[in-house]
């Protein structure tokens, strides 16, 4: 019986799939459809209808809010729009970022993560997305003097495609935070210099700060992704790039300073001053490490402070976690992690007609106004915050409206250091040591050569010889391969042509952007 | 053999019936078709859903295999991009790491095949050979448990036994005074952790295919089988795992279609930088470089290579178990 029902069947599976196939086109078409004419007849003009704007962009609160919130509601009234917001969580946003640019289907207002994504270099090429340059003259706040860096750098041949999303040059990027509780408690003093921060470690594991009489101190809890900022002190340089005197960009990754950056972390290594897990740890891992209280330093930004300070606090309550301004290598010279004063761009295809692109300025102009600016962040006065003694006191219904880091505020960061160096409830003397830090921080000039390049070449090339390089050295730290081993690899690199043609791609757009 | 002498065959009846069906009406081919639609309606309505979803979820992405030789670009499309032919295919076979890729993905494959495969169905027998029926019953649900918790509480699982720092069983040899044991970052150890890891994970939650096929011997056989005299190994070795033989076939050429999945969650958790050039499969290279760093085109083709070398292992497996007289997928 079996096989007697499968022979006629088999062309009319042809047939049935035919139709089949016709009817789901049709239906998608239709889709297709609607949804543009519900999305067009948004664009009214001011006053009028509320216009609809759906955004995409990046997340990094626990708890996501929606339309129900009364902050995005009077957001929404203030600006006579109709919001329809996609959260990405920060763990699959490259991705998402990634298949949603692949697949061409972009929302109004499209967030990526880094201008030197390939697939939106490739796109800005191709006009996908409206050149700003013509409108943004109208947008005063827009124009504030804060911002005018971040507008300049991200101009595209000399075009602002992009809107840049705001966030402070320093305070931000890995860099040690330290137990000053456990320093007190030996007695040492902050440490400068690589060699001072180095004999600190030393101390935390062999004289006991914590006081219990067991060496279960963990020095440092780090991962080597962790550690690459020591590159960057030994190298003097921000980012994976080097200016010459030449005005050439070269490679740090095969550099000799690196390689003696390699060797000093081999050697804390080797001295005990990582945890055990130190290669296969993840990120997270290292993170409930040091919440654990049993670690004297950190890598992280300056609000964690308190982000993470507090909770080391609960387990440990007389535990101080304080950021470092800055260390000095043995040439002397200076280092403290800084940035781009952005992070991330939003851009709007070419779909969008000329009106609503308008409507999404001014909606933006109102994000980074004073009044808009500080309500995505602190809420309502007399709701969410009351001002005392000149300082904003979050009131209970803060947490219930989830202001503070995340969620609104992501999407249109504070205008303010606050933004990387303080966090929802960190008392004032913390605060106050972080503002001068900062402060200190920000005398420190590192070069960032390679910050806003783009090459074809360092897309495609460099991610698989940097993990190579990555992978040989905690081999090499780690004692499972001999330092001759990393030695060949980086001669091979040296001779690689692939790795010739990034450094050339590299230091032609350099030049063409700085040099001109 | 068999089997196409039984199509031959009933085509002829069926003629007969149906001429008597349709008689008067016009002998075209679509006119035999509708006729044979109309007869049978209940039972296409009810293939319906299932045509749809393979129709719009395996045949239609199909198509879109072409960005394999294409230089795709989201803006322009699958149909304006420009095409460049083996260029892909080309960078990924003379790519340094390729056989790199191909040693790990084929190791640990047939590290499963070797010692997963076998697990269940031995498992399968030894569960069968249990007298007490809710002693059974509890063992069997014990055993489903871990096939239910994901990748990364069975990668948390295995850090909290074996990282150095933390690990339990490190933490036992270090208060009987023995050297720490580093697993978790041994290039020696890895392939043999994740086999480890795959059967704890699913040997029982693959036990119910071959229990059913057990459940459904004539316990008559096992009566006679007694009457002949056969005692416990020799009931197992004639009756049971010959009822479970065409079972174990199927599932065996199925499984070498997969021979170059090794499962890309497992892996991905698992891999760390010491072990870094035995971990990278197929599947994490799909990842770090197609979807990190948005290549489509280059993933889809290495995606594509894998389909083909998973179709020749299907064929092939198929033609050798047909010759040999076993059971076969068609």
């Amino acid at each position: 019986m079996k096989t007697m029902k499968l022979k006629p069947g088999k062309s009319l599976v042809k047939t049935a799939s035919l139709l089949i196939l016709a009817s789901s086109l049709l239906l998608s078409a239709c889709g297709g459809g609607s949804g543009g004419t519900a999305s067009g007849s948004g664009g009214g003009k001011d006053g009028g209808e509320p216009t609809s704007i759906t955004i995409q962009t990046l997340n990094y609160a626990t708890e996501f809010i929606d339309n129900t919130n009364p902050l995005w509601k009077e957001l929404e009234k203030r600006t006579n729009t109709k919001l329809n917001i996609t959260w990405l969580s920060p763990s699959t946003a490259e991705e998402k970022i990634n298949v949603m640019l692949a697949s061409g289907d972009l929302p109004e207002v499209t967030f990526v993560e880094s201008m030197q994504n390939p697939q939106l270099q490739k796109m800005l090429k191709q006009g996908v997305f409206w050149d700003l340059t013509p409108f943004l003259k109208d947008y005063p706040n827009l124009n504030r003097e804060e911002l005018k860096e971040m507008w300049e750098i991200t101009k595209v041949d000399g075009k602002n495609m992009v809107i840049p999303r705001y966030y402070p040059s320093y305070g931000g990027g890995v860099f040690p935070m330290i137990r000053k509780d456990w320093l007190d408690a030996l007695g040492l003093e902050t440490p400068k210099t690589l060699d001072e921060f180095y004999n600190v470690l030393k101390a935390f594991k062999e004289k006991d700060p914590n006081g219990n009489g067991q060496a279960d101190e963990i020095p440092y809890a780090a991962n080597p992704g962790a550690l690459a900022y020591i590159y960057n002190i030994f190298n003097e340089t921000q980012g994976g790039w080097k200016l010459e005197p030449d005005n050439t960009l070269s490679p740090i990754i095969t550099s000799d300073a690196s390689r003696e950056a390699m060797l000093w972390i081999k050697k804390a290594y080797d001295d005990g001053l990582f945890p055990k897990d130190f290669a296969i740890m993840k990120f997270s891992q290292v993170m409930d490490t040091m919440r654990s209280a049993k670690a004297g330093v950190g890598g992280m930004s300056m609000n964690h402070a308190w982000v993470t300070g507090q909770p080391v606090k609960e387990v440990d309550p007389k535990a101080d976690l304080m950021p470092l301004a800055y260390l000095e290598n043995a040439n002397g010279v200076k280092y403290t992690p800084s940035g781009s004063p952005y992070y991330g761009v939003y851009l709007i295809p070419k779909k969008v007609p000329e009106a609503k692109v308008k409507k999404i300025l001014e909606f933006f102009d109102y994000g980074y106004s004073v009044e808009g600016n500080e309500m995505l962040t602190y809420g309502l006065e007399g709701v969410h915050y009351k001002v005392e003694n000149g300082k904003k006191v979050a009131t209970p219904q803060a947490a219930i409206d989830k202001t503070g880091d995340g969620n609104l505020n992501n999407m249109i960061h504070l205008v303010s250091d606050d933004m990387a160096i303080s966090a929802v409830g960190m008392p004032d003397e913390v605060y106050q040591r972080n503002v001068e830090i900062v402060t200190e921080r920000k005398t420190v000039k590192v070069p960032n050569p390679s910050a806003e390049l783009y090459s074809e070449a360092y897309n495609k090339y460099y991610p698989e010889i940097s993990k190579k390089v990555e992978d040989m050295r905690v081999m090499v730290i780690t004692g499972k391969e001999p330092i001759e081993a990393y030695d060949q690899l980086i001669e091979t690199i040296k001779n690689d042509p692939k790795m010739a043609e990034i450094t050339e791609e590299m230091t032609k757009a350099y030049q063409e952007k700085y040099l001109k | 053999m068999k089997e196409l002498e039984t199509v031959q065959i009933e085509p002829k009846n069926r003629g007969a019936s149906r001429k008597a069906s349709t008689s008067g009406k016009s002998k075209t081919k679509w006119g035999r078709l509708w006729a044979d639609v109309a007869r049978d309606k209940y039972l296409y309505v009810l293939a319906l859903p299932g045509l749809i979803f393979f129709i719009i979820f395996k045949y239609v992405p199909i198509t879109n295999l072409v960005i394999a030789f294409q230089e795709y670009s989201p803006y322009f499309g699958v149909l304006g991009s420009p095409w460049v032919g083996f260029e892909h295919f080309i960078r990924f076979f003379s790519n340094n790491d390729f056989w790199m890729l191909l040693r790990n993905t084929l190791a640990i494959s047939f590290l499963s095949l070797i010692f997963f495969f076998p697990a269940p169905i031995i498992l399968a027998l030894m569960l069968n050979e249990v007298r007490s029926s809710l002693y059974k019953r509890t063992i069997q649900s014990l055993v489903y448990i871990p096939h239910f918790l994901s990748w990364v509480l069975i990668y948390g699982l295995t850090y909290l036994m074996f990282s150095q720092s933390e690990g339990l069983v490190n933490k036992w040899f270090m208060s009987m005074n023995w050297e720490t044991v580093d697993i978790l970052s041994n290039p020696n150890y890895f392939w043999a952790m994740l086999t480890a890891q795959s059967i704890w994970k699913e040997v029982g939650w693959g036990t119910i295919i071959f229990l059913a096929a057990i459940a459904g011997v004539d316990p008559q056989l096992y009566e006679a089988a007694v009457m002949d005299g056969a005692g416990r190994f020799r009931r197992m070795w004639h009756v049971t795992l010959p009822a479970m033989r065409n079972v174990i076939m199927i599932l065996l050429i199925l499984r070498l279609g997969t021979i170059l999945d090794t499962g890309f969650e497992q892996i991905y958790l698992m891999m760390n930088a010491p072990v870094t050039q035995v971990a990278e499969v197929f599947d994490t290279y799909v990842y770090r470089v197609g979807i990190r760093q948005g290549e489509f085109s280059y993933s889809t083709a290495i995606g594509l290579f894998k389909s083909i070398v998973g179709v020749i292992m299907v064929v092939t497996a198929n033609r050798l178990a047909r010759r040999y007289g076993q059971e076969s997928l068609y």
